[in-house]
């Protein structure tokens, strides 16, 4: 019997503690955060938004006091991640690294658990990674005039990392603007895609500027133009699209953190600052440029803003295009 | 005499206490993750990322090098012991190392999967060493066409890897391409076999089923058993911990074999360390004069299929270092950990970063060493695991087998992945269909039609391109006559015996 009620009454005590941890704890925002943050990543260790968000987070965490806990959730272009950010509560303990891919798969997936325009809300942007428009060398084309000629008299194929990606309508995108034709072969993942560039399995590939650069150097591809519209320091021979007379054909594989539409503005604020103060260190800057990154950096409201424009931006290039996705 | 100088370099690098400590740190760490069933060096390669932006690249690149290669160490103990693979690589080795450790053998069992791990490790460093540069040109040249052709290959040499009936065997390696069928299409996106499952859109998860069908599968059929039968609670004396000189001289062979084969698929990206191990092991038993005793614990068995995983995952470094293509996912992520500092992997890094070329490649021998040192008095107490009563055993077993697979896509539904290939892995063993050829077929599955789809598509239809093209025309070839021949002797051999 004693020992009954001195279990009762040490669960009520529980109860209270735990009740009295919560009424005090809820609005004190201020104190945010004061527990781990988890990074959902919609795609593999190693991977480009991987290394981003590894490189970020390790910074942001000192700053905010709080580890950044990063969870790889690979699969389905990303929404994998996504879905589980909207998922779980908006308080800001966890967030997501999207990249230009969550602003395809509205237009290219039917199915998706979540709505990227009403569910999300941006947080930050992180870097754009540039693309370069690799051709293989055996193909005698030296630049974008006599690529372009090539390409209306033979057949080019050019490799994808996966259906759906940036590489795929910005190459489709192109095709459109410079008159030609050319196939599309499907491989898994970048490595593979710059692989059969390099060896001429393919002719021409939208390559990330780490991977690409060295087999630049050794004469096995040539690098006729770069997607952002300005050049990259880590490439800065290589003239942009815009430059070569394409006006307004850029893609931006962008990278930014995002947060569910609903978390309170002063927990968006203390991670839109930490992430603006761990972008302005100069040796996150070093980092990004080794892995081809360009850092940039925006405020929460510009981030949504322009997450909602790259919607726009591809689905229209997917009409126009006239590309079909199930 | 270059050589000389290369080396005399690599050695300098490594040799200081700081660098030798990440080797030792790395390939410690990566043999206790290789032990623990499931749980693949991946999670601890992740982890240890940002730690690396704070050391010299060079030694960053050594400790989690190390991790890597350690763990294919560390992943066959179980296999042999329990018969619990730690990785889908080392399912091949559970085929004759749980027979072996049944019939009180464990310990050489291990000893001999260790100096074969060495001895493929040696290998694949030599050819490290030597033929870098030709041999990243040869993986570039490797294409699609070439790749289905060494697929179709595989499949015909490695199909017969299941003890008893062969028609079971390579009716799993059906059902297993059948499975290997669920996720993204390549060339529309479309999503198949999913069953409204997002978790299954990048395909089944290989580690989930291997542990499901093994792991969790041999938990429930021994629990099954009658007390007596359950083949624990061993008694270990140390004499039985060693290999005798029989088991050594035929180890020898096999090892011969599997470093090559292993150190060609790992060459491939993407090829790797599991399929190396199957055909490995197919190769064996189709050299081997008795066929029979393959699946009842023949060294051979373990032999071979650990040599070829060990030499693989060695030569995987040789895609990403010389063209800096990683093969898999953690080879991305020491690609990522050399790009942070700035040092680029690719065709020009022997010449521009000799020191981390060279210091790597010294280290991985070190490492190798230092596995095989710490290994071998290890025996004994991974042993003694088997004189542990099954009741306290097995639920750290299953538990392991949740971390592990887990640990892989942080994702609980791969567990429930494990649960149902479990339920399918119990109804297997009771019908008597080996699980191994089944694993087989995922792996072969996806890389097969994707390869067939892209050669199609670059060929434009054209079947004749998989003749057209050496290296495919040899392959499909050798798959001809390793079917063929042995019809054409059994034929000649009825022949002889009418004319007699």
């Amino acid at each position: 019997m004693v020992s009954k009620n001195w279990h009762s009454a040490v669960s009520k005590f529980a109860v209270m503690m735990g009740l009295g941890v919560t009424l005090f704890a809820s609005p004190a925002l201020a104190e945010y955060p004061e527990k781990p943050i988890t990074l959902m990543l919609g795609s593999k260790p190693g991977s480009a938004p991987d290394t981003l968000g590894r490189i970020v987070a390790e910074r942001m965490a000192t700053i905010l006091g709080q580890p950044v806990v990063i969870e790889n959730r690979q699969g389905a272009n990303g929404s994998i991640a996504a879905t589980k950010v909207v998922q779980a509560d908006a308080d800001g303990y966890s967030i997501v690294l999207m990249t230009a891919v969550h602003s395809i798969t509205p237009t290219t997936r039917k199915d998706l658990e979540y709505n990227f325009i009403e569910d999300f809300r941006g947080v930050g942007m992180i870097a754009s990674v540039p693309l370069l428009f690799v051709v293989n060398n055996e193909l005698g084309t030296p630049d974008m005039a006599s690529f372009v000629e090539r390409a209306k008299t033979g057949d080019i194929f050019y490799s994808v990392p996966g259906i759906g990606s940036i590489q795929q309508l910005t190459t489709e995108e192109f095709s459109k603007r410079a008159g030609i034709e050319m196939t599309v072969v499907p491989y898994r993942g970048g490595g593979n895609a710059t692989k059969a560039v390099i060896s001429n399995e393919v002719q021409l590939f939208f390559a990330g500027i780490p991977p690409a650069l060295p087999h630049v150097k050794s004469g096995a591809i040539t690098a006729l133009a770069i997607s952002t519209p300005e050049r990259s320091l880590a490439a800065p021979d290589v003239p942009t699209m815009i430059e070569l007379g394409y006006d307004g054909l850029t893609a931006d594989n962008w990278h930014a953190l995002y947060v569910r539409s609903d978390t309170p503005d002063e927990i968006v604020t203390v991670l839109s600052n930490a992430l603006t103060e761990a972008l302005k260190l100069p040796e996150v800057a070093e980092r990004f440029l080794n892995v081809g990154a360009t850092p940039w950096i925006n405020t929460p409201d510009e981030q949504t803003a322009f997450g909602h424009q790259e919607v726009t931006r591809w689905r229209n290039v997917v009409d126009e295009a006239g590309l079909t996705f199930d | 005499m270059d050589m000389f100088a290369n080396l005399a370099l690599g050695f300098n690098e490594v040799m200081t206490p700081i660098t030798l400590g990440f080797c030792f740190f790395g390939v410690t760490v990566g043999m206790l993750i290789g032990v623990l069933p499931g749980i693949g060096s991946m999670a601890a390669i992740s982890m240890l990322m940002p730690l690396t932006f704070y050391l010299e690249p060079g030694q960053a690149l050594i400790m989690l090098a190390g991790i890597y290669y350690g763990a294919q160490y560390g992943n066959s103990i179980t296999s042999i012991l329990l018969n619990v693979p730690g990785t889908p690589s080392s399912a091949v080795t559970a085929l004759d190392g749980y027979p072996l450790s049944k019939q009180g053998k464990a310990g050489p069992a291990i000893f001999i999967t260790t100096a074969a791990s060495f001895f493929g490790s040696c290998f694949a460093i030599v050819c490290l060493a030597f033929f870098s540069p030709a041999i990243a040109n040869f993986a570039l040249n490797f294409g699609s066409v070439e790749y289905f052709s060494l697929m179709v290959f595989g499949l015909i040499t490695a199909s017969v890897v299941a003890p008893g009936s062969q028609i079971k065997g390579v009716a799993m390696v059906f059902v297993g391409l059948a499975l290997g069928l669920v996720g993204t299409d390549i060339t529309t996106g479309t999503f198949r076999f999913t069953f409204g499952f997002i978790e299954l859109t990048d395909g089944i998860t290989l580690v989930a089923v291997a542990m499901g069908v093994f792991g969790a599968t041999e938990v429930i059929t021994n629990l099954n058993r009658p007390k007596s039968e359950r083949g624990t609670a061993q008694k270990v004396s140390i004499r039985s911990l060693l290999p005798t000189r029989a088991d050594m001289r035929q180890a020898v062979k096999p090892m011969l074999r599997g470093a090559p084969i292993g150190t060609f698929l790992g060459v491939l990206p993407g090829a790797g360390a599991t399929i190396s191990a199957f055909v490995a092991y197919g190769v064996e038993t189709r050299v081997a004069k008795d066929r029979s005793r393959f699946g009842k614990g023949a060294i051979e068995g373990i032999a071979a299929p650990e040599t070829a995983n060990n030499a693989a995952a060695q030569a995987s470094f040789i895609p990403t270092l010389a063209l800096g293509i990683p093969g898999d996912a953690i080879m991305a992520l020491m690609l990522g950990a050399l790009l942070i500092h700035g040092v680029q992997p690719g065709p020009q890094l022997i010449t521009e970063h000799p020191e981390i070329f060279w210091g790597l490649l010294v280290s991985f021998w070190i490492g190798n060493l230092m596995l095989l040192i710490m290994n071998i008095p290890m025996i004994g107490v991974w042993v003694r695991i088997l004189s542990i009563p099954y009741r306290y055993l097995f639920p750290c077993i299953l538990m392991l087998v949740c971390v592990g697979v887990y640990s892989v896509n942080n994702s609980a539904f791969d567990l429930m992945l494990v649960f149902v290939f479990t339920v399918i892995g119990f109804a297997m063993s009771v019908a008597k269909l080996p699980p191994a050829p089944m694993l087989l077929g995922i792996v072969l599955g996806i890389m097969m039609e994707d390869n067939l789809k892209r050669s199609m598509l670059l060929s434009r239809g054209d079947p004749m391109i998989f003749l057209e093209r050496p290296i495919s025309a040899v392959l499909l070839g050798l798959s001809v006559a390793i079917i063929v021949l042995p019809l054409i002797m059994m034929l000649l051999r009825r022949l002889k015996n009418r004319t007699v």
